[in-house]
């Protein structure tokens, strides 16, 4: 899929972004808590891959509960981010369905689509919100 | 001898590589070559030996997507950098897979945040916070990675100041 930004996806959507507690969290001794760490942004490594994320609004649409399509045995939590926000951090957001899941979407970077800048990661770990909480556990 | 390599993970403590076969002519004890791979003997790669091969045996898919396992290449260059950043005294860091196949490595103490990503061979970004001082500072490097170890040294120092004024 080539990148693109998607217009029916609206700076107020949601976007949302799945957590795999096994591997994404992160002992921070600062704050004496676990967190996200920021590595859980990255894109992936195709050359027009971007960072893979849920649209929940397609899942809504197809009255789905998002919160129990994204979670599994495995990625019990999730984070969400605005599209708008990450729009403003420079990337761009866009639908790739795939045949395991036709609410799959990409976000990719404005230059290089399977590149974020560490302001970009650190911009999208400020943004973010938990979707689906995992205890204990900060989001960035 | 192939049983031996059958079990064998990547970051294993030693790789039996060569022993003849007997030879039927002779009646002397075959020569036997032991070629040992130098691996590191830090306590920080005592406590990652398992987290590295962890990493490189992700399943495809293991991020909810479609991540790939963290890259041999990828993850050997972070054993031999973790190897060299080791100072005694600062504990193991943490090491989190990429979606792309890269790894990162951080610590989050001593008043710091450090993230070392690793995006391949000498291909790093490197982030340091200070949170006394909310100093930031982001490093491209590819060859020469003194200024980390003058990071770990100030995360050492850090505890060490942390300790002695309680």
């Amino acid at each position: 899929m080539e990148p693109y930004d998607e217009a029916q996806i609206t700076g107020e959507d949601t976007i949302i972004r799945r957590i795999n507690p096994q591997q994404h969290i992160v002992w921070d001794e600062n704050r004496g808590r676990f967190r996200i760490s920021s590595k859980v942004f990255s894109p992936s490594s195709e050359p027009n891959g971007g960072m893979s994320v849920d649209i929940e609004r397609l899942m809504l649409a197809d009255g789905l509960d998002p919160r129990e399509y994204v979670t599994t045995p495995v990625f019990t939590g999730s984070m969400a981010f605005s599209a708008g926000a990450a729009r403003a951090l420079g990337l761009i957001v866009g639908y790739d369905p795939i045949p395991t899941n036709p609410y799959h979407g990409e976000v990719w970077g404005a230059d290089r689509p399977n590149r974020f800048s560490r302001q970009q990661r650190k911009g999208l770990a400020v943004a973010s919100r938990w979707y689906v909480e995992l205890d204990d556990v900060d989001v960035a | 001898m192939i049983d031996s390599l059958q079990g064998s993970t990547a970051f294993q403590d030693e790789i039996l590589c060569y022993a003849p076969t007997a030879d039927p002519i002779s009646s002397l004890s075959p020569p036997r070559r032991r070629v040992r791979v130098e691996l590191p003997r830090s306590k920080w790669m005592a406590d990652l030996q398992e987290r590295l091969d962890e990493i490189t045996s992700l399943p495809r898919g293991w991020d909810g997507y479609d991540g790939r396992p963290v890259s041999f290449n990828a993850a050997l260059f972070a054993a031999n950098l973790i190897e060299r950043l080791f100072v005694a005294g600062v504990p193991s860091p943490d090491v989190v897979p990429g979606s792309d196949g890269t790894l990162q490595i951080e610590w989050h103490r001593n008043q710091y945040d450090i993230e070392i990503d690793v995006l391949g061979p000498y291909e790093v970004v490197a982030y340091r916070r200070n949170q006394r001082t909310g100093n930031e500072q982001e490093l491209e490097l590819q060859t020469d990675f003194t200024a980390l170890a003058g990071w770990i040294d100030d995360l050492l120092a850090e505890q060490q100041t942390n300790k002695k004024y309680g």
